[in-house]
């Protein structure tokens, strides 16, 4: 491996560690976002949506296939479109689900 | 008609982590000079600046999407033949095509092996057809 290939990998290592600690805030974000969702605010889907496309796609890149594949099933929920309190209640399930893999992943590590 | 050398690179994406990624994944290959936007508009205006010989895009962005800015390129006589390749976590063959037909020289799925990044650039490059390179 050359310099550079090793110097990339201990980046790519580095930023996931930073995108880890993000992740955590985000999953405080998500869940104010579904509470202003079932109190009738639209635009925390978009919000919602972004985040989670984020997580799914970096946490992916960065080898977090739990992590990512959480996200991935929140960020589906959301492009679906429904917005009943059933499809809030299974919101805030994958919500938790994904504050699980997140502790899971960086108990690991 | 000789094939142009690969020399710049303009990445497009809002995730600034996988910016950097892409960044210094590419920046392993010699001669290749890489620079970076995040956003569609950004991407609007640095590629009429640096005139770079290929542009990724990130499908997925707030605003200006990557097939939204590539519309927007080949509407501009300054930008449309620059060629355009899409990375993305929707490369599903169906996905795929429609992005052909929009216009991309290529599609590159995420999640991407960063070791791996240049070498798929590089080869996506030589399928492009010379004569739209000059």
């Amino acid at each position: 491996m050359t310099d550079g290939e090793e110097q990339l990998r201990e980046q790519v290592k580095i930023l996931g560690e930073k995108f880890l600690l993000r992740t955590a805030d985000q999953v405080i974000t998500l869940r104010t976002q579904s509470q202003r969702l079932r109190a009738g605010d639209r635009e925390a889907l978009g919000v919602i949506q972004e985040l989670s496309h984020k997580i799914h796609g970096s946490g992916a890149m960065f080898g977090f296939a739990d992590l990512s594949d959480r996200a991935g099933e929140i960020e589906r929920l959301i492009v679906a479109g429904a917005t009943g309190d059933d499809t809030i209640d299974c919101l805030d399930a994958l919500i938790d689900q994904l504050g699980v893999a997140l502790e899971a992943t960086r108990s690991n590590r | 008609m000789e094939r142009a050398q690969l020399q710049t690179l303009l990445y497009v994406d809002d995730e600034p982590d996988i910016r950097q990624i892409v960044q210094m994944a590419l920046g392993l290959a010699p001669g290749l000079s890489i620079h970076t936007g995040d956003s569609g508009e950004h991407a609007l205006s640095l590629a009429r600046t640096l005139r770079p010989d290929l542009v990724l895009l990130d499908v997925m962005m707030p605003g200006l999407d990557g097939p939204g800015t590539l519309t927007r390129m080949r509407t501009d006589p300054a930008l449309a033949r620059i060629p355009v390749v899409f990375m993305t976590a929707k490369a599903m063959p169906q996905e795929v095509a429609r992005f052909r037909e929009l216009g991309a020289a290529g599609v590159i799925a995420k999640p991407f092996d960063p070791m791996k990044l240049a070498q798929q650039v590089f080869s996506i490059w030589e399928t492009i057809p010379v004569a739209v390179l000059t």
